[in-house]
């Protein structure tokens, strides 16, 4: 498993080391409401090797689908806006490229499917001719080709039947070939990159399943990255190589996948590991995490997670920076050290109280 | 979580199920509006509507079914079709009059009501209605039912072509307010509510005041005064349908904003805008009568329902000049109110499967 986070303590000015598809530094996306300012990505920094996948986690609201958002400069505007930061793609800062340059990306480079199945699809299109759009616009080719293109993926993405499926409507597919579909419209121009925004969230356990090897299938043949966005630890521990860890619109630990399961330092990714319910737990024993989400718009001034955590010492009132646990692996929490020598994790315990 | 492989992936699980009833948006639509009684028949009213205008000149008109002419055999009805739609013209014999009764042929089978609307008779001048002249005639003892088969024509053309004009103008600033929002959007919205506070038909009598008196002229006024409606609701729709994923999953693909708007909202937000649409017609066959009725519509000659309303303001006596062509537009009023409401009850999610 190799370390592929890059270590960036918020100065935006590094620019992409060579060996990274897509570098965040700084990123910053920021909501106006009428309540005020949201941040809801406030100085995310990360950076992912081609062909590697990259696990986001956390909360909802926790600001990871926004991060994969404005990746592709699709966060809404306004409200919303991209207040800070770089992103770079290979060498080009997507965060400056025109409009027209970025639809050349979009969806040619960097493709993303959506949580929702059931509305990521447009109603009044065959799932065939949603498919072939994509190929026109990217690859100039004409009608026949792309339709012929579209049942090519289709079944590739584990469709039976793909040439009498394409042309069905979306509302005569079942979630999970839904989910295949948009994967299949993904795919259609070989991305480098595709982002996964909870892919599986909607969908039941078994096609959960399904669905993510189809992915990682994909991702063998294709060669592409992946970054996941999940709140499923499980589906971290399966797909990802490295791991974010993101609560309050912050990256609160950073590291591979063998060492978040063996060693998480930040209280809250203990606690999310902590209430993973597994099968030797006595009855009642569902372990939370106490508290909720801190209102976006008024985080508290130190340790965005000392409301909610269990080992709130004194510098807990200043804001906390992303610390060096290990080569490649990132703790926003003074007291890791302790916290780590707290002794190992037990999942059948409520980790609060 | 567990995954085995291939053998999930080939398994006939329930991910391969496809919904057996899956039924459009469409047909669920029409199903709903057909279990509306009078909006259906309202629909089949104005297709026969729709069917009277195009055969006006086979139920109406001085243009012989079949003719014999100085030993020559003509079908004047068919060939009149034929110079509608620029296939033909009228032999050199038959151009030198407009009435063909005058030509006084051999052998005639007229339409069941052997009158063009605009034929003049003098001598039957105010004719009550009756034989002859099953709804009258007006001062120039014109046909009053020759009139009232013709003026369809004009009166859809006018309520369509309207309403076509107001929902190109409706629906494009509508899509630029609801997509782009901000500014752009607090501009427009400004621009709806300056232009909805003017009472539209001072709006249109001003209007037209300014143009020649032409058929072409009134529907682009009634088109361009009648468009804030569809305007908004399209604005709303536009709101709404863009926060959808699919919207956010087009932008992914790397489609322009033109290409998202037309080809990605649009087709999923037009079905509610129908509805003031169908109100529109009613509006647009409304405000046409009303100012042909005042003098200032449609030019003398051209003979449409507003025009026969106007004739009864010379002569109050001649009660059918109000009630026939008065009865012609009610109808027809209604029969575009009740599909609006047709269509505002069948696109209604909340009344499906009541």
């Amino acid at each position: 498993m190799s370390l592929i986070l890059s270590i960036i303590n918020h100065q935006s000015s590094i620019t992409n080391p060579k060996d990274m598809l897509l570098q965040v530094n700084d990123l910053k996306t920021y909501f106006d409401t009428d309540e005020g300012v949201v941040r809801a990505v406030d100085g995310v920094s990360f950076g992912i090797e081609a062909g590697k996948t990259l696990g986001i986690v956390g909360e909802s609201g926790c600001g990871k689908s926004m991060t994969a958002y404005s990746i592709l400069r699709l966060v809404p505007q306004p409200p919303g806006r991209i207040a800070g930061g770089e992103i770079f793609f290979e060498d080009t800062n997507l965060l400056t490229l025109p409009d027209r340059a970025l639809r050349e990306i979009r969806g040619n480079d960097i493709a993303m499917i959506f949580q929702e199945p059931m509305t990521s699809l447009n109603p009044v299109f065959t799932v065939g001719e949603q498919i072939a759009e994509a190929v026109r616009l990217h690859r100039k080719a004409d009608r026949q080709t792309a339709w012929n293109r579209s049942v090519e993926l289709l079944e590739m993405v584990g469709i039976p039947l793909p040439e009498e499926r394409a042309k069905s409507y979306p509302h005569e597919l079942s979630g999970g070939m839904r989910q295949r579909a948009m994967i299949a419209m993904a795919i259609s121009c070989d991305p480098k990159l595709l982002i996964a925004d909870e892919p599986t969230t909607a969908l039941d356990v078994t096609i959960q399943a399904q669905i993510l090897d189809v992915l990682r299938r994909l991702q063998d043949e294709l060669g592409m990255a992946l970054i996941l966005i999940t709140h499923d630890l499980g589906v971290v521990a399966e797909m990802a190589h490295d791991v974010l860890v993101m609560y309050a619109g912050q990256v609160v630990e950073q590291t591979d996948v063998v060492t978040l399961f063996a060693q998480p330092s930040h209280p809250y990714t203990r606690g999310l590991l902590a209430s993973v319910p597994t099968l030797i737990m006595e009855e009642g024993d569902l372990a939370t995490i106490e508290g909720i989400v801190p209102d976006p718009t008024r985080y508290p001034a130190g340790c965005r997670f000392a409301p909610r955590c269990d080992f709130v010492v004194e510098a807990c009132s200043e804001p906390q920076r992303l610390q060096e646990a290990a080569t490649g692996h990132q703790v926003r929490c003074g007291a890791w050290k302790q916290i780590i020598e707290g002794g190992p994790l037990k999942t059948n315990e409520p980790i609060s109280q | 979580m567990q995954t085995t492989g291939e053998t999930l992936n080939e398994a006939p699980g329930f991910d391969d199920a496809v919904n057996p009833s899956g039924e459009s948006f469409w047909q669920l639509t029409w199903k709903e509006y057909r279990k509306n009684g009078p909006a259906l028949y309202s629909l089949y009213a104005l297709g026969l509507m729709a069917l009277m205008a195009i055969g006006a000149d086979l139920i109406a008109g001085n243009k012989p079914y079949y003719m014999v002419y100085n030993g020559e055999t003509y079908f004047p009805v068919i060939r009149q079709y034929a110079i509608y739609a620029g296939l033909a013209e009228w032999p050199v014999e038959l151009r030198t009059r407009k009435n063909f009764k005058r030509y006084n042929p051999e052998e005639v089978i007229y339409p069941p009501i052997p009158f063009a609307p605009d034929e003049i008779q003098l001598n039957e001048k105010y004719r009550r209605p009756g034989i002859g002249h099953l709804f009258g005639t007006d001062r120039l003892g014109r046909d009053v039912l020759a009139g009232l088969i013709h003026g369809t024509r004009y009166s859809l053309t006018i309520g369509l072509v309207s309403v076509g004009i107001s929902m190109v103008i409706g629906l494009g600033l509508g899509a630029l307010a609801g997509y782009m929002g901000g500014w752009m959007d607090l501009f427009l919205s400004r621009v709806f509510e300056l232009w909805a506070a003017i009472p539209p038909f001072f709006l249109i009598i001003t209007a037209a005041a300014f143009f020649p008196p032409s058929l072409f002229w009134i529907m682009m006024i009634i088109g361009f005064t009648g468009w804030v409606g569809i305007a908004r609701l399209t604005r709303a729709q536009f709101l709404q349908v863009r926060s959808f994923d699919y919207v956010s999953a087009a932008k992914a693909l790397g489609c322009s904003n033109l290409r998202i708007m037309s080809a990605h909202i649009l087709p999923n937000a037009i079905a509610p805008v129908l509805i003031p649409a169908a109100f529109g017609v009613a509006g647009a066959i409304l405000a046409e009568s009303g100012l042909s009725f005042l003098g200032i519509g449609v030019p003398a000659e051209v003979i449409t329902w507003g025009s026969l309303l106007a004739g009864a303001r010379s002569n109050i006596s001649a009660w059918w000049l109000v009630v026939v062509p008065g009865f012609a537009i009610f109808i027809t009023v209604t029969l575009y109110n009740l599909l609006g409401d047709g269509l505002r009850d069948a696109l209604d999610p909340r009344q499906r499967g009541q």
